[in-house]
C-alpha cells in the first residue's frame, strides 16, 4: 500500500507502506494516523536527500529489524560496512552530512550507522592537518594554543 | 536546478530559518542564480570572513556527533581535538565518549582495571567452598553489565584521574611499549644477593640471602610526585626474616586471589588495610609460611622430594615442584597435608597456574569423571605438560623435535574475547633464533586445538648468551641481552620490551601513503637480531628500530630497545627479573633492583 511522503520543497514520493516503515518516526506517525490516505509533511528533508533516503529503505527493504541488543562484540566497528552501502554512500560531504541528519531525523538508525561509518572511515588514522583538509576546516586555534596542544599530544608523536 | 518548483517560503525567510538544510537549499538556489560577475563578489565576501569552509562536524546536532565519535578509537579522539576549537569542545570535555572507550577495552588487559584490582571482582571468587558447582554457560554471563558497574565503582573512588586521561594513560602505555620509554625508575640496593623476586602490583617481592622478605609497595607513588626511595616504613616496605634453615629461598608464591577477598569489602575505603596473605617459601627442602602481619613462620609438615624449584597457588592450593619433577599439591589452609603427589620425570622449567574461575569443566576418562575449574601448566625442556586441579592429566603440548622451550605464558580470559591461548616462547635448534609458538587450546585448557608462529620476523635475538634473561606477561616479553661493542662503548646491555598483541582498544588499521622501503625479508636472523637500526652513540635511552609499515599494510613490528648503561664505577650486568604491562623489574648486578615505570 503506497505511501506518500512530502519533501520540504513539495516533492511528492510515493513509496510502499513497509519501505516507509524503516523510518520509526513514519512508522509511529503511520500508526498515529490510521487509514488515512493523506501525505505525511518531511519539513527537515529535502527532495534530494529524500531520494536518497528512500534508495537506501528500498533496498534494505527485507532486512530484519535490529534489536538494539549488546552483541558478544561489544566494540564499535568501523569497518563492516557492505558493499552497496558504501557505493550508496560515496556522495559528496554535504550530501553525506545531510543524510545523517535525515537519518537521525527520521530515525533510521542502519542508515545513521552507515553514515556515522564512513565519516569516521574519513578521519581514521588522519592527523589533524589531514583532517583540515579534508573537511575543509579552518585551524582557528591561536599560535599558543597550537604549541599547548602540541606540547600535551607529544606522547603521541610517532617518531 | 532551475527545473525545481518555486519554493513557497521567500528567501530571506529560508536563509533565516534554523535548520540547516533549508538554508542550505536558499544559498543554493542563490548560488545558481548567480552569474559571473556575482560569484566573484560572493568569491570576494568569502575571502573575507575568517572561515571559508564550514564545519559540518560541529554542526550536527550533539547526539549525532557523539555517535559517530563513538567509532573512532582513542588515538583518534586525541588527533581529532586538536583540529579546531569547536571539535576540541566537543570531545574533550564529553566523559561518556571517553568512558565508552574504556568500555570498549579488554579487561584483561586495561592497566586502569588491571590496577584497580577490581578487575578480579567481576569474578568474585570469595571462597571455594561457596562456589555453585554447577555450569555457568557464558551466554548466560553478563559481562558487559559487571563491565558497567566496574567503571561505575571506579568512577567513585576518591582521586579517580577522569576518564579521558584514563584513555590518555593507556595509550602513553601503549606507545611506551612500542618505542621503549619509560616515564620513572625505582632503584633500590639491599644488603645481600636477590634471589626470588615477584612482582603483584602493587607489591614488589624480593628475596635475599639472609634470607629477608622484603615487601615493597609500588604504588606509593601514584599521583604523588615522584620521590626518592623511601626509608623503611611500615606500611609501604615490609622486611621479614625468615628463620634460617639449609640453604637460601629458593621460590615464592603469591596468591592473587586473596586481594579480592579483603579489596571486596573495603571498596571505598582507603588502602589503609592489608590484605592477609601467607607466602609460602621453600627453604631447601622445606616449606614455610610465612604470615607478612605477625612475622610468624610454620614449616610445613610436607616434605618436598628434594629441592624445590618452583611454588604456585592455583586457586585453593599450592602446587610444589622440585627438581627431580616431583609435584606435590597440598591446600592452602592448615594443616597443608599434600593431597596429590606425582611425578613428570623432567625437569620443570616453570610452573604457570590457570584459573578458569566459577566455569567448571567435565571429561569422562573410561569410568573416571573428571572435574576441574583449573589447571596447571609444567614447562619443561620439550614442551608442556598441562595438569588439572586434582593432578590428573589434560593434555601435553608438544614442541618439535630439538626445540629448546624457554618460557611460556597462559592466558584463559573468563571476558571477551574468551582467549585461550598458551604462548610458548622457544629457541629453534639450528639458527637458535628465538620465536614465539601461539598454541589455541580448547575450553579448559582440555586439549590443543591449532598453533601458529607469531610474526616470525620478530626479531627476539638469538640464544647462545647464558647472560641474556628474559621474562613474560600475557603478550609482553622483555628481553635483556648484551651486547659486547668494539669500540668506546665496551660492554652494554640492552632491554627490548615487545608487545606481541599491540592493540588494546580497536585498533587503527591505515596505510600510509608515503612510501616506505621493503623492509628486510621475512625471515631474517642472518644480521639483525638487534632491531637497533640508525643507533647514533649521543643518544642513551633511545634505540633506534621500530615500527614500520609496509606498502602491503601489514605491520612489521621490531622491540625498540633502551641501552641500559651502568656506571663505570661497578659494571654491573643487568637482567630481567620480572614484568608486568606497565612496570619491568630489572636486576643490577646481584644486590640492586631497578624498577621502570612506562606509565
Amino acid at each position: 500500500m503506497p505511501v506518500i511522503l512530502v519533501s520540504s520543497d513539495n516533492q511528492d514520493f510515493k513509496v510502499d507502506k513497509e519501505v516507509a516503515e524503516r523510518s520509526i518516526l513514519i512508522k509511529n506517525m503511520l500508526e498515529d494516523v490510521g487509514e488515512s490516505d493523506s501525505p505525511i509533511p518531511l519539513p527537515n528533508v529535502t527532495a534530494a536527500v529524500l531520494t536518497k533516503v528512500i534508495e537506501y529503505c528500498e533496498h534494505h527493504r527485507n532486512d530484519p529489524v535490529q534489536v538494539p541488543e549488546e552483541t558478544d562484540d561489544p566494540r564499535k566497528r568501523s569497518n563492516d560496512i557492505e558493499e552497496w552501502d558504501m557505493k550508496f554512500m560515496q556522495v559528496d560531504q554535504e550530501m553525506l552530512f545531510e543524510i545523517i541528519l535525515a537519518a537521525n531525523y527520521l530515525d533510521i538508525k542502519p542508515l545513521l550507522d552507515v553514515g556515522c561509518k564512513t565519516v569516521a572511515n574519513i578521519i581514521k588514522g588522519k592527523t589533524p592537518e589531514e583532517i583540515r583538509k579534508a573537511f575543509n576546516i579552518v585551524n582557528d586555534f591561536t599560535p599558543e594554543e597550537e604549541a599547548q596542544i602540541k606540547k600535551e599530544n607529544e606522547w603521541a608523536e610517532d617518531r | 536546478m532551475s527545473q525545481r518548483a518555486p519554493s513557497r517560503t521567500s528567501f530571506t525567510e529560508s536563509i533565516n530559518s534554523p535548520d540547516w538544510p533549508h538554508r542550505n537549499d536558499a544559498l543554493r538556489k542563490l548560488v545558481a542564480c548567480c552569474d559571473e560577475g556575482d560569484l566573484q563578489v560572493l568569491h570576494r565576501l568569502l575571502g573575507q570572513t575568517s572561515q571559508s569552509g564550514y564545519d559540518l562536524v560541529s554542526a550536527l546536532p550533539f547526539e549525532v556527533s557523539h555517535h559517530l565519535l563513538l567509532y573512532l578509537d582513542g588515538m583518534d579522539l586525541i588527533r581529532c581535538q586538536a583540529v579546531c576549537k569547536s571539535w576540541r569542545g566537543i570531545i574533550q570535555n564529553n566523559d561518556a565518549l571517553w568512558r565508552a572507550k574504556v568500555r570498549d577495552w579488554d579487561p584483561a588487559e586495561c592497566t586502569l582495571l588491571k590496577d584497580a584490582m577490581d578487575y578480579r571482582l567481576l569474578f568474585p571468587r570469595a571462597s571455594y567452598q561457596h562456589l555453585p558447582t554447577m555450569h555457568e554457560s557464558l551466554n548466560e554471563y553478563p559481562p558487559l553489565a559487571e563491565l558497567d558497574s566496574l567503571l561505575n565503582r571506579i568512577e567513585s573512588r576518591p582521586g579517580f584521574i577522569g576518564w579521558k586521561e584514563a584513555v590518555v594513560q593507556e595509550l602513553v602505555l601503549k606507545q611506551n611499549w612500542k618505542w621503549g620509554r619509560y616515564v620513572h625508575q625505582l632503584t633500590t640496593s639491599l644488603t645481600m644477593d636477590v634471589k626470588p623476586v615477584l612482582l603483584a602490583w602493587p607489591w614488589l617481592i624480593l628475596v635475599d640471602n639472609w634470607p629477608r622478605v622484603h615487601k615493597i609497595s609500588l604504588d606509593g607513588y601514584r599521583g604523588v610526585r615522584y620521590q626518592e626511595f623511601p626509608q623503611e616504613n611500615g606500611r609501604y616496605y615490609q622486611v621479614m626474616e625468615v628463620p634460617r634453615g639449609h640453604g637460601s629461598v629458593s621460590c615464592i608464591a603469591w596468591d592473587s586471589t586473596a586481594l579480592t577477598v579483603s579489596r571486596a569489602s573495603l571498596l571505598a575505603e582507603t588502602n589503609d588495610s592489608e590484605e592477609r596473605q601467607l607466602l609460602p617459601l621453600a627453604l631447601g627442602s622445606y616449606l614455610r609460611m610465612c604470615d607478612p602481619e605477625t612475622g610468624t613462620f610454620e614449616t610445613l609438615p610436607t616434605v618436598l622430594h628434594g629441592f624445590a624449584l618452583h611454588l604456585c597457588y592455583l586457586r585453593d592450593k599450592i602446587i610444589s615442584v622440585s627438581l627431580d619433577g616431583h609435584v606435590v599439591f597440598f591446600p592452602k589452609t592448615p594443616p597443608f597435608l599434600p593431597i596429590r603427589s606425582s611425578s613428570v620425570n623432567t625437569k620443570v622449567l616453570q610452573v604457570v597456574a590457570v584459573d578458569f574461575g566459577s566455569r567448571t569443566f567435565e571429561r569422562r576418562e573410561g569410568d573416571l569423571m573428571q572435574t576441574w575449574q583449573g589447571a596447571v601448566c609444567l614447562a619443561h625442556e620439550d614442551g608442556v605438560i598441562i595438569k588439572d586441579e586434582q593432578s590428573n592429566m589434560l593434555c601435553q603440548v608438544l614442541l618439535d623435535l630439538g626445540v629448546k622451550l624457554i618460557h611460556i605464558q597462559a592466558i584463559a580470559d573468563n571476558t571477551w574475547p574468551y582467549r585461550n591461548e598458551l604462548l610458548i616462547l622457544y629457541e629453534e635448534p639450528n639458527t637458535r633464533q628465538r620465536l614465539v609458538l601461539c598454541v589455541q587450546m580448547g575450553p579448559g585448557y582440555r586439549e590443543e586445538i591449532s598453533r601458529r608462529l607469531l610474526a616470525p620476523s620478530f626479531s627476539l635475538g638469538r640464544g647462545g648468551d647464558a647472560r641474556d634473561s628474559i621474562a613474560m606477561c600475557r603478550d609482553r616479553i622483555g628481553i635483556v641481552s648484551h651486547r659486547n661493542c668494539s669500540s668506546d662503548l665496551g660492554h652494554y646491555c640492552v632491554l627490548r620490551l615487545l608487545d606481541l598483541k599491540q592493540d588494546m582498544a580497536v585498533s587503527t588499521e591505515y596505510i600510509r601513503t608515503e612510501s616506505v622501503e621493503e623492509d628486510e625479508a621475512v625471515s631474517d636472523g642472518s644480521n639483525n637480531d638487534d632491531g637497533i637500526h640508525g643507533y647514533s652513540e649521543d643518544e642513551v635511552d633511545d634505540g633506534g628500530g621500530g615500527g614500520r609499515k609496509l606498502k602491503r599494510g601489514r605491520v612489521h613490528i621490531r622491540g625498540r630497545a633502551i641501552r641500559l648503561d651502568y656506571s663505570t664505577v661497578n659494571k654491573a650486568a643487568y637482567r630481567i627479573l620480572a614484568l608486568d604491562h606497565a612496570r619491568i623489574v630489572l636486576g643490577v648486578g646481584p644486590r640492586t633492583v631497578k624498577i621502570l615505570y612506562l606509565v
